[in-house]
């Protein structure tokens, strides 16, 4: 081993190890020279004196040599560090204010930084995430009912695309996500469940930890195999990482279900902001589409296809649209339209976008926040930099006989910007480590107030490496911005009138006070700018999330209850929610109640082709519209006003004509106004329900505000058509009771009593 | 004593000039830096302060090599040095660079008038 430690010693000292060999070579050069001096018939005092002034500086040139070694840069930064913590520990005051202005500086761009990098920067943890493409189709749609827009697929769509097996692609897997019950042991409680295609985990690379995943073997015939493969986190969850859940019983939605497998870590679903928190085939009876799945007008499933290696994304484009345009011919062949609106239907076009980090819609509407939060944060480190700044220049003027000291003692430039650089390093250290720790809670904080759903279980607010390295990052950044210029100050001050006159060396001089005002000035410049920016961030994150949605929301209760475990009969179903609206409005302090079929405010969103008669729509023009069965009593429950016409009331039932209530954009659009629109028809197209049903219209009752938004961005309204519930529409199964407190019934609790 | 007036060297010109005087021979410090003295004419005077750094440097760099060894015509022991292949390689290449830059600064400085 002896050679490994001469090499170590080599490179940490260089070869010269010895500083006695180059003093011994110099008194040899002086001797030389003298002697030389001498023989030239300069007496001997003086040659020697000459000789040892033509050698010059012979410490410098020790020095030089010392330096020379690669260890005594280490050395000099051990000597530097530890003067500085010495001269920190000295000014207390100045420490504590500089490590919390950093620390604030750096732990709010960590904090930003880990939400953003989790929502915006990630990419799907799946097999080779760059390959996969996400389908969407512009142009028109034939008429129909539609769960999402321009991504949603029909089932029959998505087995033309898949059978059509163009070579560009290795595979189109398809998928589905609803909240589901979810039974265990008798328990009942909500998950999210993404239905899947068989090939699904094949196709994105998905391995399981436990067990297995879900398969194409899975789903041979009309119904798939009930099996459910249960989400990382939720098998850590729900499950405490119990290794036994292989083949337990699960009830969703009263079907039972086996679960065959744990997906790897980190994986749920190809939404990553919306997780899942179980899988199972979407050929399934508990997908509530399952009754619609054949219709070919009836679009749904997010298709996501894996391009084969080495393929263009749009050689792949137009490999699939030739199978695209095939199965349009199909939807028309099976819903026939007039020549005109069949021509542009054949138009339409299939796009590929790149899925590599999965689906995207739910943080779209953040994205953009949050680069404004990153670019303010990074505002905000700026100012405490130059913070940082002004206070080690205030101090480098206090300290100018310190440094004027060590400058005459023969301390180059260089080592006085190293040791004021290293004390900033030293500042910036505790600032970065204090900074992380704030980090943790704000991020955790902040995580819990964005406006998504579950959000808590997609990111978390734990540091990783990438947290670590960009702290460490943004901390060398911080030093070089709040120590290069008290560095150079301080090694630019010239020592001798300084250490002549003690006087000027506490004031520091008067281009330090101009650099000092200089950097007070940009402190509130930026200060204003981060102020005013905040002030504006604000207002559009306000507008954001709180659009008016139409609806007063204090002192309203929304809830909903799910009787699909039960499998109670529809007639039940609406009998139970009708029971419940009278129960809960003899709750003293309830002031009104009333009930929907889907969820007010909840962001589930049906939309159905609407007709009106004698009404043709200008071309490209959309007739859908939100389709929801309300109970008596809903629009003043909700306080949505009322423009025109009446509310409906308890005879409004199945005995009396159907009739229906309409919010003002439907209005406007079918009638030109509100009131034209009372008395006015309208049902969904009579080619839409199956043969043999009898055809109704419902006729137009009352039109009320528009009372909720579709898309939170541009503000526009969707029409809304709500139509008495009847028994059939009570067969969702789900329903939403509001009832409005007043202020002293706090603590009424519905379950109690009822 | 009427010297010339001293010319500071070029950067990384001292270099050139040490293996230059090594590759005449194994030599030691004090009469590298007179060997250079006498050739220039007293015109470059090789400064103490920068000729042993520049030995430690080019040994570092594996361009030259030392050892102590009895001179005689000082009768003691001296700190010699030597070029070694890599030195002499070394020193070919700075001599065709140094011919470029001398035969590129005449060219301008010869030139009659703008073309």
């Amino acid at each position: 081993m002896s050679w490994l430690r001469l090499w170590i010693w080599k490179l940490l000292y260089g070869r010269f190890t010895d500083p006695a060999e180059l003093d011994r070579e110099l008194q040899i050069h002086l001797e030389l020279e003298a002697q030389e001096r001498l023989e030239r018939g300069m007496s001997a005092s003086e040659a020697r004196y000459a000789a040892k002034r033509d050698l010059g500086n012979e410490t410098g040139i020790r020095e030089t040599v010392h330096e020379m070694r690669p260890i005594s840069q280490l050395e000099s930064w051990g000597k530097d560090a530890k003067s500085g913590i010495r001269t920190l520990w000295r000014n207390p005051g100045f420490t504590v204010v500089a490590v919390l202005s950093l620390a604030i500086g750096i732990g709010s761009n960590a904090a930003i930084f880990t939400i953003a990098d989790q929502m915006l920067f990630r990419l799907l943890p799946v097999r080779d995430p760059g390959r996969l493409v996400l389908l969407q189709w512009d142009g028109r749609f034939i008429g129909g009912s539609t769960r999402g827009w321009k991504d949603a697929f029909s089932l029959p769509m998505y087995n033309d695309l898949r059978d059509s097996k163009p070579s560009e692609i290795d595979g189109i897997t398809a998928r589905w996500q609803e909240p589901v019950v979810v039974g265990i042991d008798k328990r009942i409680e909500r998950g999210i469940a993404e239905m899947v295609s068989g090939n699904y985990f094949d196709l994105l690379g998905v391995r399981a930890v436990l067990g297995r995943t879900l398969s194409a073997g899975d789903e041979t015939g009309a119904e798939a195999a009930p099996l459910v493969v249960l989400s990382y986190d939720y098998w850590k969850n729900r499950f405490g990482s119990d290794p036994t859940v292989l083949n337990r019983k699960v009830y969703l939605k009263g079907y039972p279900a086996t679960v065959i497998g744990v997906a790897e870590p980190g994986f749920a679903g190809i939404e990553a902001l919306a997780p899942s928190d179980l899988f199972i085939s979407f050929k399934s009876p508990v997908n509530s589409i399952w009754g619609d799945r054949d219709r070919r007008n009836s679009i749904w499933l997010k298709l996501v296809a894996r391009l084969h290696p080495g393929v263009e994304q749009l050689a792949a484009q137009t490999a699939i649209s030739v199978a695209y345009v095939h199965a349009l011919q199909k939807d028309l062949d099976a819903n026939p339209r007039d020549a005109d609106t069949a021509t542009q239907y054949l138009k339409n076009k299939l796009l590929l976008m790149n899925a590599e980090q999965g689906l995207t819609s739910r943080r779209d509407v953040l994205t953009r926040p949050l680069y404004i939060l990153l670019a303010m944060v990074g505002v905000l480190l700026l100012i405490a930099c130059v913070n940082v700044a002004n206070l080690a220049i205030a101090r480098t003027a206090r300290r100018q006989r310190e440094i004027a000291i060590r400058a005459s003692l023969g301390a180059s430039r260089l080592a006085l910007i190293r040791l004021v650089l290293t004390e900033t390093l030293l500042l910036a250290i505790a600032g970065g480590a204090g900074g992380l720790m704030l980090a943790q809670w704000t991020a955790a904080l902040l995580i819990r107030m964005l406006p998504l759903e579950r959000i808590g279980i997609a990111i978390h607010s734990t540091a990783d490496w990438r947290i670590l390295a960009f702290t460490a990052a943004v901390s060398l950044l911080a030093v070089l911005i709040s120590g290069l210029t008290p560095a150079f100050k301080a090694a630019r001050s010239d020592a001798a009138p300084i250490l002549r006159n003690e006087g000027t060396s506490l004031l520091g001089s008067i281009g330090q006070a101009r650099t000092r005002r200089v950097l007070v000035i940009a402190q509130v410049a930026l200060s204003l700018v981060l102020l005013v920016g905040a002030g504006l961030f604000l207002r559009s994150l306000h507008r954001l999330f709180s659009v008016d949605t139409g609806i007063q929301t204090n002192r309203l209760l929304a809830f909903s209850i799910d009787a699909s475990q039960t499998r109670y009969s529809s007639q039940r179903n609406h009998s139970l929610s009708v029971e419940l609206q009278t129960r809960l409005a003899n709750i003293p302090g309830v002031v009104s109640v009333s009930a929907a079929a889907a969820p007010v405010l909840a962001g589930s969103y049906n939309q159905n082709t609407i007709v009106v008669p004698r009404y043709t729509p200008k071309p490209g023009e959309s007739t859908q519209a939100g389709y929801n069965g309300v109970l008596p009593a809903f629009f003043s429950t909700l306080r949505i006003p009322l423009i025109a016409g009446r509310e409906f009331s308890e005879h409004d039932n199945e005995a009396g004509p159907p009739v229906a209530i309409v919010n003002e954009t439907f209005a406007k659009q079918f009638f030109g106004s509100a009131q034209a629109a009372i008395g006015g028809q309208l049902g969904p197209p009579r080619r839409l329900l199956p043969p043999g049903q009898p055809y109704y219209l419902y006729e137009i009752v009352g039109v009320v505000k528009d009372s909720r938004s579709v898309n939170t961005q541009d503000g526009t309204h969707a029409m809304d058509v709500h139509v008495g519930i009847t028994t059939k529409l009570a067969s969702h199964g789900v329903l939403c009771c509001s009832a409005k407190r007043t202020a002293g019934c706090c603590r009424c609790n519905p379950q109690r009593r009822s | 004593m009427a010297k010339n007036k001293r010319q500071d060297l070029l950067q990384g010109t001292l270099d050139m000039l040490i293996l230059r005087t090594l590759a005449l021979g194994p030599i030691h410090g004090y009469s590298i830096a007179k060997h250079i003295q006498r050739t220039s004419e007293d015109v470059l005077q090789v400064e103490t302060g920068s000729l042993y750094p520049a030995l430690r440097r080019l040994e570092e760099r594996g361009w030259i090599r030392s050892w102590w060894d009895m001179s005689e015509q000082h009768n003691r022991e001296l700190k010699f040095y030597e070029l070694t292949a890599v030195g002499r390689k070394q020193l070919t290449a700075e001599e065709s660079r140094w011919e470029k830059l001398v035969r590129a600064i005449g060219s301008v400085m010869k030139a009659q008038e703008v073309k």
